[in-house]
């Protein structure tokens, strides 16, 4: 069945034309049609040696779900100063992937800057671990240029093995780094140990230092973050390492997607199947003709997105497995990255934010094998 | 010794508390999702409202999935915070119309009920067939009904006899289908559901697609 015929008939509706369609199945496509993340955050610097340092740091994020999986593009700028200044702007690409609980994360950063710091700076990174505990390991290639002058970075700290009878400076640093993150109510902590293992550490080749995070109580955007103890030498950030105390400001303006009004059921055809597995497992079928790609999100699953998969017994024939609880649940489906809607042949409720949402009900398995 | 020198030396104290702080267990154990997916303002305040309805013995569990919910469909951190209170407010109202021994799946389903427009006072009407074993799939029915426009006195006359038939669940469903086709084909939704409602009250719902049998 053609997805305009199933259209007629009143089915799910299907998102956009097949090219359209098929532009969005790939990763970069439905980036693109995510509403970015605008994170800025000014911040100063006590170091050691008594220099301070002021630093702006501004960050646009696709999608703005920092968490989200698949694909993430960062665009970066930052300036920094202490006895000399240092500007820099960043392309990051984010892939993410989970494995059960573990997410893994590959990132990529290419950065170009003007000033007291490196010419150009590529950085590699690969990091696993849980929300809460995470591992990286990061590997960085600078190239410091003698014409535009770039020979220290700030702090008067040099940039490694750069050398006055050479022309350029090409260096390579790696490090590990464990990040542990913890909430007390709104306020974040997190504190990152660290190891250089391979390339200059200009003596600091350990850090600890850790980090809070307290919302401001005036305007959830604002926050303040307050930071301290021994940091890394970031040569491509041109931060000098060492021991520090720091305090800065954190604005974020994650841009929402306005609540729209969910369209109303368009499926009169078949009635969803709920099939009891017992433990409190249930399968839930749903039946979408001309479907490329159908996601599911609701009480079942916290409304997180899942992916349903085909039936390998009928191709119009979409499932999942879901454990929960006999009872009352609200979901919504969406077909081919359309709008969320409605699932087929579910009753219809309001969901208080101008949209609607269906009523999944999952039997207790004694009163659906009554009925079976 | 210098006031420089001792911020330094005081440093590894202040990391070892922040390290400690962080350590300590959340006041909230359970709603990790809501401080893990909300902005923080917006958590705190839904945190609040969900510890005021655990105080008034209402199901947590939907209230926490509401906000969620709200996160999930990009509402503002307003809007999710409003639709929060609304459905508190609305259990509570819920629980008081059929009494306080139903079940929190009965009282989510009757607390849409209100939202779709009904009143406590027609929830009370509904309160004799609360041991209906379909309760819940009659309220969310009726819920259908008025967000299709079906007058509140009107849906509830058309549940309150299909639960006299003693109904099943899956009837709800059936009917809501069946209406669907109808108001397609270009009838008015309270006219389709009077005629569907009888139809399945005299010859019951099918098991097939679009069960139940033509006007």
């Amino acid at each position: 069945m053609s997805p305009a015929t199933a259209a007629a008939q009143g089915r799910v509706p299907l998102g956009g034309s097949d090219s359209s369609r098929a532009r969005e199945a790939y990763p970069a496509g439905r980036l693109m049609g995510e509403r970015p993340r605008l994170v800025i955050r000014p911040m100063g610097a006590l170091l050691a040696d008594g220099a301070l340092e002021q630093r702006l740091n501004a960050r646009l994020t696709w999608p703005a779900d920092d968490e989200a999986t698949d694909l993430a593009v960062h665009l970066l700028a930052s300036l920094s100063s202490s006895d000399s200044a240092y500007s820099r702007s960043a392309l990051r690409l984010v892939s993410r992937h989970d494995l059960g609980p573990i997410r893994l994360a590959a990132t990529a950063t290419l950065a170009a800057g003007r000033g007291a710091g490196p010419r150009d700076a590529i950085s590699l990174s690969l990091e696993a671990g849980l929300p809460m505990l995470r591992l990286e390991a990061r590997t960085t290639w600078l190239e410091v240029g003698r014409s535009e002058g770039n020979r220290r970075v700030v702090g008067n700290v040099p940039l490694p093995g750069l050398h006055p009878d050479r022309d350029s400076y090409r260096g390579r640093y790696t490090d590990a780094e464990l990040r542990a993150t913890r909430r007390a109510g709104p306020v974040a902590f997190r504190v990152t140990g660290g190891h250089r293992l391979d390339g200059d550490a200009h003596g600091t080749r350990q850090w600890l230092f850790g980090e809070a995070d307290v919302p401001s109580p005036f305007w959830h955007r604002l926050g303040i973050v307050l930071s301290g103890g021994v940091r890394p030498t970031r040569f491509d950030l041109a931060q000098p390492g060492g021991r520090f105390i720091q305090m800065g400001l954190r604005m974020d303006f994650r841009s929402a997607r306005p609540s729209s009004p969910v369209p109303a059921p368009r499926a009169p055809a078949a009635e969803p199947a709920v099939v009891p597995l017992g433990s409190d497992r249930y399968l839930v079928r749903l039946v979408v003709p001309g479907a490329r790609r159908v996601e599911l999100k609701g009480d079942v699953t916290d409304w997180t997105v899942i992916p349903l998969r085909r039936s390998s017994h009928d191709d119009d024939v979409w499932e999942t497995t879901i454990r929960k609880p006999a009872g009352v649940y609200h979901v919504n489906v969406r077909v081919d990255d359309g709008e969320w809607a409605v699932p087929p042949g579910l009753i219809e409720v309001p969901d208080r934010f101008g949209g609607s949402a269906g009523m999944l009900i999952l039997p207790p398995t004694q009163e659906a094998d009554d009925e079976t | 010794m210098s006031i420089r020198s001792r911020t330094f030396a005081a440093l590894p104290h202040v990391l070892a508390l922040a390290v400690g702080l962080a350590a300590a267990p959340s006041a909230h154990a359970q709603d990790r999702r809501l401080v893990e997916r909300l902005d923080p303002g917006i958590a705190t305040a839904v945190l609040a409202l969900v510890d005021s309805a655990h105080a008034l013995e209402l199901p947590t569990e939907p209230i926490v999935q509401k906000a969620l919910e709200g996160q999930s469909k990009g509402a503002s951190g307003a809007a999710i915070v409003a639709a929060v209170r609304a459905l508190i407010h609305d259990l509570v109202a819920a629980r008081t119309a059929l009494g306080g021994d139903v079940s929190a799946d009965v009282l989510l389903v009757a607390a849409a009920v209100l939202e779709a427009g009904g009143t406590p006072a027609q929830l009370e009407r509904l309160r004799p067939h609360r041991s209906n074993k379909a309760f819940a799939g009659g309220l969310a029915g009726m819920a259908y009904l008025m967000s299709r426009g079906v007058k509140a006195e009107h849906s509830l006359d058309l549940i309150t006899a299909m639960m006299k038939a003693g109904l099943p669940e899956r009837a709800y469903t059936s009917l809501q289908q069946l209406v669907e086709r109808d108001m397609m084909a270009g009838a008015p939704a309270a006219e389709a559901a009077t005629v569907r409602v009888n139809a399945l009250i005299r010859h019951g719902p099918s098991r097939g697609p679009g069960g139940g049998s033509r006007p």
